[in-house]
């Protein structure tokens, strides 16, 4: 009886997340409720959840809580700390969520909501969740293993070194990216711009309490800088307001590029507990806040979208980026579907602290999951504006004019409407000066978060404070981008030191200051100079920064899935394969021809190559310098799809090896323990 | 893990919540749990001395963000 119910009750499930997807691709008219996506896309994520993680759980690695994990066997109350379940998750879930999964789907909703809700519903289920909870499992029966340490011992030296070179490129550009996304959302806006600016002293108050005044009291630090945060962003109307402040705090975007590039150098040479830390806590706090508000704005709103299902833009011709949906969907999506550097974090802090083998089913596959429903909730951010609005933010200036009415007349001729009334009125509801040409994602993706949470308190009975919640949502994406960069640059220039140190041993000391300027100076100096040709390009940087990201970002998942396929073959469990092989050839199809076309596509607005060809000789301003952005892209997305290339082929000879039965399928697994809780 | 007292009254029931809560949000923040540190040295390295709250907060950063992680960000994308 109970099978039977259970049986109805997995129909039923399934059946509604069918529909919903139905009524999603069949639906014509003017909007759908964004009902349907969430129906769609939390049914498919239940069902996965029940039947393929187990399925991968059970048969694959068969999980067993007889075995000892690495934080019982090693415990040491530090690193290595048996954690509760929902803790753990909480924990994982704050470590691998970040701007990607918001910036993504924004951008790829040029091709309407439909092919990248499916491709964040699929692909989670079928490609990043199987890499993150595979990678977990790896890292967790290998005493907590790195993923380059386990690229290297279990495929080969080569693939080691590799992984970590295509980690320091990878991180460069990511940074370089991010920092651009948070200059166009703060450029010409003096209430974003203060609001952040006054998170610096927030940090610097925070990591006094926490390090001199009450040392290691975290909480109560953290408690002090959220109110603080919240009143930095209530005085920056004040601040937009006010004459002469208004004007100190409107800064140009090169200016803001190089003060980005200034804090990235503060933060990787000051003390960690004086910016970092304060700032880690502050985000992580902002990032698990605004997701779960989001959510609930969106069920109480459930706003209609207006976004079609499928724009024309899937022709390649899209403003927002350059490319056919077959493969730019699929890159730039980079991290709500699959990332690279997911695989870092399960093969990081993660599997040390798993306190039974069964858990890392609900972390790393479960985790994931609630990571691509943040690119549903994006994604539904960006398509309840109306598209004329959606475009006339996210299309760079070059394309639209420097006026409403000329972006107007554009737009028209997309096929889209923009009545330049609404779009001014807009522009004053957010409190901003302009909203044209935002490129990046950031600041249309505030804009729809705006709209579903001041329609949601407005249900509630309170007011919609449009401003209020416009400059939030803009405060909370560079809060935690900010968070990324001066992490990032920090391990960058870690990383740099360390392979630096082969030459000169000196340059490895890392409370050297020479080496540690010099090492800062060289990581913020990479990231610095894309961000500072991505603010001058005429095509607003994105363009060619953010597909340069998502291709390295798969490209590092490939790494991970190739590491993961190998374990799989060598545990001899060659049959099932397919788990991790199916999203392997997939995601090197999608990357190496977006990759290939990003360099050689005869488009000028598409290829690098043609971009500089269509420039030689013109005499237009600056062309010197753009053709020498065009070949230096084009020589990292070479080097980029090379590396993983090479990672391919060196694992697939080992495969080969040890499926013909001439290598032993040796695996270096830590040996079994009996587990302590076992008996429970 | 953590014994028993003779008498509980409501206060001490309620601060004891309030402490587990804290440790919660400690975990999921990735924050230092000194309390927890000293519970586990108690319990699995009896009679060695702990190290104080600041001492252990210093260690602490170190591991998060000094040169031991193999080049692992400690924040994703």
């Amino acid at each position: 009886m109970n099978k039977l119910l259970s049986g109805l009750l997995w129909t039923a499930i399934a059946g509604a997340g069918a529909a919903a997807f139905g009524v999603l691709a069949l639906h014509r008219g003017e909007s759908i409720s964004a009902a349907w996506l969430v129906i769609a896309a939390v049914c498919t994520y239940t069902v996965a959840y029940r039947f393929y993680s187990r399925f991968i759980a059970r048969r694959v690695m068969e999980l067993d809580d007889r075995r000892a994990t690495p934080a019982e066997r090693m415990n040491n109350g530090r690193d290595f700390v048996p954690t509760s379940k929902w803790v753990l998750y909480g924990h994982h879930f704050a470590a691998i969520a970040g701007a990607g999964p918001l910036v993504g789907p924004v951008l790829a909703a040029q091709f309407g909501y439909l092919p990248g809700t499916l491709w964040l519903v699929i692909g989670v289920v079928l490609a990043g969740a199987v890499q993150d909870f595979v990678i977990l499992f790896a890292s967790m029966r290998r005493d907590g293993k790195s993923l380059g340490q386990m690229a290297k011992e279990e495929v080969n030296r080569t693939t080691g070194v590799a992984a970590m070179v295509a980690i320091l490129a990878i991180m460069i550009i990511l940074l370089a990216v991010l920092a651009l996304i948070v200059v166009r959302a703060l450029a010409q806006s003096p209430w974003g711009t203060f609001t952040l600016a006054c998170t610096i002293p927030i940090a610097f108050l925070m990591g006094y309490w926490m390090k001199v005044f009450r040392p290691g009291h975290t909480i109560e630090a953290t408690a002090i800088g959220v109110v603080l945060l919240l009143a930095a962003l209530w005085g920056g109307r004040l601040v937009a307001e006010h004459p002469t402040l208004s004007q100190v705090f409107t800064l140009k975007a090169t200016t803001l590029a190089w003060w980005m590039i200034a804090y990235g150098m503060a933060a990787s040479i000051l003390p960690v507990w004086l910016l970092l830390l304060p700032r880690d806590y502050l985000s992580t706090f902002m990032k698990i806040g605004t997701v779960i508000a989001l959510a609930v704005g969106i069920l109480i709103a459930l706003p209609p979208i207006r976004m079609p299902a499928v724009t024309r833009f899937i022709d390649g011709t899209g403003p927002v980026f350059a490319g056919k949906l077959f493969p730019f969907a699929f890159i730039t999506i980079a991290c709500g579907a699959i990332s690279g550097f997911h695989a870092l974090v399960s093969s990081g802090t993660t599997p040390k602290m798993l306190q039974r083998e069964t858990h890392a089913r609900m972390i790393g596959y479960g985790g994931m999951l609630t990571e691509s429903f943040v690119g549903v909730m994006a994604m539904t951010a960006a398509c309840v504006l109306d598209p004329g609005i959606y475009f006339a933010v996210n299309a760079p200036i070059g394309v639209l004019g420097s006026t409403i009415e000329q972006a107007s007349q554009v737009i028209q001729g997309w096929g889209f409407s923009l009545s330049p009334q609404d779009m001014a009125a807009l522009t004053a509801a957010t409190g901003e000066t302009t909203l044209l040409g935002r490129t990046g994602g950031a600041p249309s993706l505030a804009v729809g978060m705006a709209q579903i949470f001041s329609s949601a308190t407005q249900a509630l009975g309170g007011a919609g404070f449009t401003a209020l919640w416009y400059h939030f949502a803009i405060m909370f994406e560079a809060l935690f981008i900010l968070t990324t960069i001066d992490a990032g640059t920090r391990v960058g220039r870690f990383m740099l030191q360390e392979v630096g140190g082969h030459l000169w041993p000196r340059f490895r000391e890392t409370s050297w200051y020479p080496s540690v300027i010099l090492a800062s100076a060289l990581v913020c100096g990479g990231w610095g100079y894309f961000l500072v040709q991505g603010v001058l390009d005429p095509l607003g940087g994105i363009n060619s920064l953010w597909p340069m990201f998502g291709i390295s970002n798969q490209l590092l998942a490939a790494v991970a899935l190739t590491v993961a396929t190998t374990v799989i073959i060598k545990m001899r469990k060659a049959r099932f394969v397919w788990v991790t092989l199916v999203p392997l050839a997939w995601l090197a199809t999608t990357t190496l021809t977006a990759g290939f076309q990003k360099v050689f596509a005869a488009d000028p607005k598409l290829g690098f190559l043609a971009h500089a060809r269509s420039l030689a000789g013109t005499g237009a301003a600056n062309a010197g310098r753009l053709i020498f952005n065009d070949y230096l892209d084009a020589t990292l997305t070479l080097l980029f799809m090379g590396v993983v290339s090479l990672v391919i082929l060196a694992a697939a000879r080992e495969w080969y090896l040890v499926l013909a039965g001439k290598k032993a399928p040796v695996i270096q697994e830590a040996p079994f323990v009996q587990s302590a809780y076992a008996g429970d | 893990m953590r014994e028993t007292k003779r008498t509980v009254g409501p206060t001490d029931r309620r601060a004891g919540k309030l402490a587990s809560l804290a440790s919660t949000l400690r975990q999921v923040w990735g924050m230092p749990d000194y309390e927890r540190y000293v519970e586990h040295l108690a319990l699995r390295h009896p009679g060695e001395p702990p190290l104080t709250r600041a001492a252990y907060f210093a260690q602490y950063l170190e591991r998060r963000y000094g040169t031991g992680h193999g080049g692992c960000p400690t924040r994703c994308c």
